[in-house]
This record gives C-alpha cells, sequence and structure tokens, in this order.
C-alpha cells in the first residue's frame, strides 16, 4: 500500500496531541514531520507538548521542527483559557529527552516536499501561520501540494468572536495566503468539529483502560471538560484537530460541499470565513475547496479508541523488544 | 568602507536613472538587485533589471521576487511605464541570466553575511522585503536599515491619498514598519520636492547630445505621462531617492509613528504619518520630508551626462 506522506503543523494543545495519536497510530501515512506553530500556546510551549505526545508513544524518531512565534500582522493571543498555562494542562509527562529539530518549519516542509516523490499532503490545525510563510517563500512548490486538510473556520458559528474561530482568528492573513493558493483545502470548521465530541459519558472508556496512551486521553479530557462541558455548556468534548486527520483516513465519515473559501480580514467580521454554498448564483468555478458541517461520531470515536489501542500495543512491543 | 547596499526594484523608468545614479557612486557597492511586480509584471521587471545589468554593465546579480502581493489579488496597474516597463523604448537583449534564488532568500542571505551594515533600498512595492521579514524571524538582526521609495505623508498618486508602491501591497509596508528594522520613507512629499520647472527641464535637456538617446526617449515618454495627469516639469521619484540614500545631508526629516491602512476603504494603501506633538504612538519611522533641489538637480545632470 502506498502510503500518504503528511506534515502536520500543529499547537499542542489537547485536541492537537488526540490528532497526533491518530496520526501515530495509523499506517496509512508516511509520517515526515511535524511542525509546530505559536496558537494556544507560545511557541515554546506548543514545541516542547509535541515532543511530550512522541515521547510518549515511543515515536522520538518524528521530527519536532518550530516555525514562527507570532502571526503574520500581530503577536500571538494564546489560549490559556481553554489549553491552560502549559497549553496541554491535566495530564502530567515527564519532560522529554529529545529535542527539536534546528530548522525553521517553513524551511522543513520545502525540504521535504522537495525530495518527496509524489505530492504531500498537509494538515494544519494551528493557526496557518507556518503554511502560509512556506507558501509566501516558496511558490514553485505549490503545485507539489496534493491538498491541505485544515482545522479553522466555521461557517455560522465562531469561538473567539461570533463569527472567527480561533486558529483563523489569531492569522486571518496566513488564512487568505492558503485560501488564495488554488491548492485544494479541506476544511473542518466548527460546524463539524462541535458535533465532533467525546461525550462526558464516554470519558471512561479512556479511564478505564489501564495503558499510558489511554490515561493521557482520559486527563486530556478531564482538563478539557472543564472549559467545554462546564463554561461553554457543549455534550463534551470537541476534538477539534483530531476531524482534520481521521478524515485523511477515512473521508466518508464526514459530510460537507465543494465551496468557494475566502477569509475577511477587515471589521467586525475579520477572521470570519466566506463559505459560499448557495444553490445559485455562485460561481462554481471559483470552488477552491471543501468545508465540512457534519460528522458520523460513533465511527469518529471508535477511530480515536482503535488508535489508542494499536499505540498501546506498539508500546508495549517496543518495550519487550 | 563603502556603504553596501541592495536595491529592490521594479524597472521602471525612474529605477532605470536611480540605478545609474547609485552604479555611478563611488561611495557605495551595489550588492546585488531583486525584482518585484510592480511597474510591470515581475517577469517584464526582472527581464529589465537584466537588461539594464548589461546595457550599463552594473555586473551584479539579479534576484527574482514576488509576482503578486502578499494577501489581496492586485487592484491597481499603473500605466506610467507603457507595457514594457520602459517607456516603449527598446533596449538590447540581454544575455545576462537572472540567479538562482528568491529575492527574499538573497536579502537574508546577504545581510547575515556582512552583520548589520546592509542597507535594503526599496523602489517597487514592498513585498519581497515583507517576505524576507516573515520567513526570517531573525532579519532585523542583521539588516541596516530599510530605504523606502514610497508611500507620502501628504497627497497620493495611484488614490488621492495613496501612493502606487503602497497601494500594490499594503500590508507589506505593514510588516516592514512593524519590523522593528530602522525605516526611511521617502514618499512623495519627499519626492516631489525635487519637481524640476519646465525651465529646468530644458536647460538640462537643451544639450541633450550628452545624454544616451534611448535614456532621452524613456524620459521623454515620462515626462509625457506626468503632463498627462496635470503635472508641469518632471519628478523622478526613485532618482530623487537614491539622491537621499547617497546624501542623506540634503534631506530633511522627523522621526515618527507612521501606519498603513489595509481596510480596503477610500484610503486603502494610505501611509497615515502621525505628527501630533502629544502622539503616545511609536516612532517606526523616519518621514523624509525635503530634498535640496539645486544640488540634486546638478548631481541628476551629471549622471545622465556622464559616461
Amino acid at each position: 500500500m502506498n502510503k500518504t506522506p503528511i506534515i502536520i503543523d500543529c499547537d499542542p494543545g489537547h485536541d492537537d496531541a488526540i490528532a497526533l495519536l491518530i496520526a501515530l497510530a495509523s499506517d496509512k501515512f508516511d509520517l515526515r514531520g511535524i511542525t509546530t506553530v505559536a496558537g494556544n500556546q507560545t511557541l515554546a510551549k506548543t514545541t516542547l507538548n509535541a515532543l511530550k505526545v512522541l515521547e510518549l508513544c515511543k515515536r522520538t524518531e518524528v521530527k519536532v521542527v518550530p516555525g514562527r512565534s507570532n502571526p503574520f500582522m500581530k503577536e500571538v493571543i494564546v489560549a490559556k483559557d481553554v489549553h491552560g498555562e502549559s497549553g496541554m494542562d491535566g495530564p502530567v509527562l515527564p519532560t522529554p529527552t529529545t529535542k527539536p529539530y534546528p530548522m525553521f518549519a517553513a524551511e522543513f516542509i520545502a525540504d521535504e516536499v522537495e525530495k518527496c516523490p509524489t505530492k504531500m499532503t498537509l494538515v494544519a490545525v494551528g493557526p496557518f501561520t507556518n503554511i502560509a510563510t512556506f507558501l509566501l517563500a516558496y511558490p514553485h512548490l505549490h503545485s507539489k501540494i496534493e491538498k491541505i486538510h485544515v482545522m479553522g473556520g466555521g461557517i455560522y458559528e465562531g469561538n473567539r468572536t461570533y463569527l472567527a474561530e480561533f486558529n483563523v482568528w489569531n492569522d486571518p492573513e496566513a488564512a487568505k495566503v492558503v485560501t488564495n493558493s488554488k491548492i485544494p483545502v479541506h476544511f473542518f470548521g466548527l460546524d463539524v468539529t462541535h458535533r465532533a465530541v467525546i461525550l462526558k459519558e464516554e470519558f471512561e472508556i479512556f479511564r478505564n483502560e489501564k495503558g499510558p496512551v489511554f490515561q493521557f486521553v482520559a486527563d486530556l479530557l478531564d482538563f478539557f471538560a472543564i472549559c467545554y462541558i462546564g463554561e461553554r455548556g457543549l455534550p463534551g468534548c470537541p476534538m477539534h484537530d483530531s476531524c482534520a486527520v481521521a478524515s485523511l483516513i477515512d473521508l466518508s465519515m464526514f459530510v460537507g460541499e465543494e465551496a468557494f473559501i475566502d477569509v475577511e480580514l477587515d471589521g467586525k467580521t475579520r477572521g470570519a470565513c466566506v463559505v459560499d454554498l448557495r444553490p445559485v448564483g455562485r460561481r462554481v468555478d471559483a470552488n477552491n475547496g471543501f468545508f465540512y458541517y457534519d460528522v458520523d461520531r460513533p465511527r469518529f470515536l471508535q477511530l480515536i479508541i482503535d488508535s489508542c489501542r494499536r499505540l498501546e500495543s506498539d508500546i508495549k512491543a517496543k518495550e519487550q523488544a | 568602507m563603502k556603504r553596501e547596499i541592495l536595491i529592490d526594484c521594479d524597472p521602471g523608468i525612474d529605477d532605470t536613472i536611480a540605478l545609474m545614479m547609485a552604479f555611478k557612486d563611488p561611495s557605495i557597492e551595489v550588492i546585488a538587485l531583486t525584482t518585484v511586480f510592480g511597474n510591470a509584471s515581475v517577469e517584464i521587471t526582472t527581464h529589465n533589471a537584466l537588461i539594464l545589468n548589461d546595457y550599463f554593465k552594473f555586473n551584479v546579480p539579479v534576484y527574482k521576487g514576488a509576482a503578486i502581493p502578499l494577501f489581496h489579488p492586485r487592484k491597481y496597474q499603473s500605466i506610467v511605464h507603457g507595457p514594457n516597463g520602459m517607456g516603449n523604448v527598446d533596449f538590447p537583449a540581454p544575455t545576462s541570466k537572472v540567479s538562482p534564488k528568491y529575492a527574499w532568500d538573497a536579502i537574508y542571505d546577504e545581510a547575515k553575511k556582512r552583520g548589520k551594515t546592509l542597507t535594503v533600498l526599496t523602489l517597487g512595492p514592498l513585498t519581497n522585503v515583507a517576505i524576507a521579514i516573515l520567513r526570517y524571524e531573525d532579519l532585523k538582526e542583521y539588516v541596516k536599515e530599510i530605504i523606502i521609495m514610497g508611500g507620502s505623508a501628504t497627497k497620493g498618486n495611484a488614490k488621492p491619498f495613496g501612493e502606487s508602491n503602497v497601494v500594490n501591497d499594503p500590508y507589506a509596508m505593514q510588516v516592514i514598519l512593524n519590523s522593528q528594522i530602522p525605516v526611511t520613507m521617502v514618499g512623495l512629499n519627499a519626492t516631489e520636492t525635487t519637481r524640476m520647472t519646465e525651465e529646468e527641464h530644458k536647460q538640462i535637456f537643451a544639450d541633450a547630445s550628452k545624454i544616451d538617446p534611448l535614456i532621452v526617449k524613456m524620459l521623454t515618454h515620462y515626462k509625457g505621462v506626468q503632463g498627462m495627469y496635470g503635472d508641469n516639469g518632471m519628478v523622478i521619484h526613485d532618482a530623487a531617492t537614491m539622491a537621499v540614500v547617497l546624501h542623506p545631508e540634503w534631506a530633511t526629516s522627523r522621526l515618527l509613528h507612521v501606519d498603513v491602512e489595509t481596510i480596503q476603504n477610500s484610503m486603502y494603501g494610505r501611509t497615515i504619518v502621525d505628527i501630533r506633538k502629544h502622539s503616545k504612538l511609536i516612532k517606526n519611522c523616519t518621514v523624509v520630508e525635503t530634498i535640496e533641489r539645486a544640488p540634486y538637480l546638478k548631481h541628476l545632470e551629471k549622471t545622465l551626462k556622464e559616461n
């Protein structure tokens, strides 16, 4: 089977961490590296958290490459209210023994894309600053990107403002570079990610399994629930970033539509996505991506559970070897 | 030691005169030319930079840069420089080739290997320098200063308050102003102080036999377009800016806070110069206000007539 070459750009982040677990567990991917960006927390913290996840999974051979420490036009505004002081509060993981790979994310992406015999797939689940830096600085490599799966935006709802979702809101200009690029972009926005929840009563599925990965996820969920269930009144914890990865394993569990997608940079709707879904009057030739709005939740949950189980058995195999 | 300068340009009629001025000056060393869309497409401006590199024997590397602005599609297309960007003047085809590196990588590499001695002069839209800043977060450690022909503290040209280089990519100008690299803005308000009168123009061109006929033809086109826009005489914006680089003592300036309107309203691309005495906003830009006319015009004439 031909594995899909991917690079994941992220800002772990609770849901980022679970997205990474899915990617690490799947044999569908040739994971070329993880690049980190400022978003849920500062660059130093999101980078450290990515290293911690890899160490937990005994997958320290995967490179973690830090990128930009701030969005293009403004300083980053972190989501301490959602992810805590460390960016991944809750689970207690040891200090990683490995170091970030000494390269700049955009350059690393360019290098890997250039080396890759087939087209590369990019996943972006933090602010799109690194991906946009890559797109601006290496225009000749656009043609070697298969597609970009992103967590970001929303059609009818935001979280940081009424219409703007955190990742796009932190760096709308970078998001604009992505939608301008003509590379197919698959958006997993709040419309779908708020349906892709793990319900409160499902937390025990993870807690009852004794392995370190299940316990890690259970700890993440407990902390994430403080904000999402406690303060925001959702029925569970939304697995935002996992959608962008899970869809690369099985797109059929998501429902969405091809559309013209743009990003507003100005005024009250700064950071909001314009998603043209009008049945009549829209320019079909302007379509530049897909926007998703629903998910088959039981299958999605099962994928997360299966991913954890797979990682647990991989870890055990490594411990015995 | 000679001052080291990298020139980012979009030749361009006035770019051509500015480059002639730069390469004739013994006090500076031009390290490289980088090109950007602006007066014409980046393909054309790069071709023109190679033409000038050969024709005037500059012998410097030419690096190609951005074809489009950072975020918004291009909105403004100047007709000043004609379809070939050189006032419809045909120069001999170039034999030199573009160097295999992007403009932004060249800017970073050339700055870094020198250690804060490099002046970056921009004569076109600011996209290349902005990409260098976004791509290399440590660029500010290595670039000495950025001198910009662009913007205006008073009226504009592309728009009532918008100057064409900034209007072409307002976000790029904002990125530069945010960068913490020392910035000098030579805007239309400054270059207009060097506008030669009809009388002065006549004097300089009375004995045009000493000027390269291709340059005479170019500047005739340039003056004609300015006349079409209702201006008397002629101002060569990029050359006036080059004069500020070469002879800072001819300029008066103030350190002020400058911002750019990036919302797509009637002020889009306006460089907002905060002249309020009580302003608490951070002073991020040296705004040139006047350039001494007499020595500048003499210098310009010398540039045109001495080969």
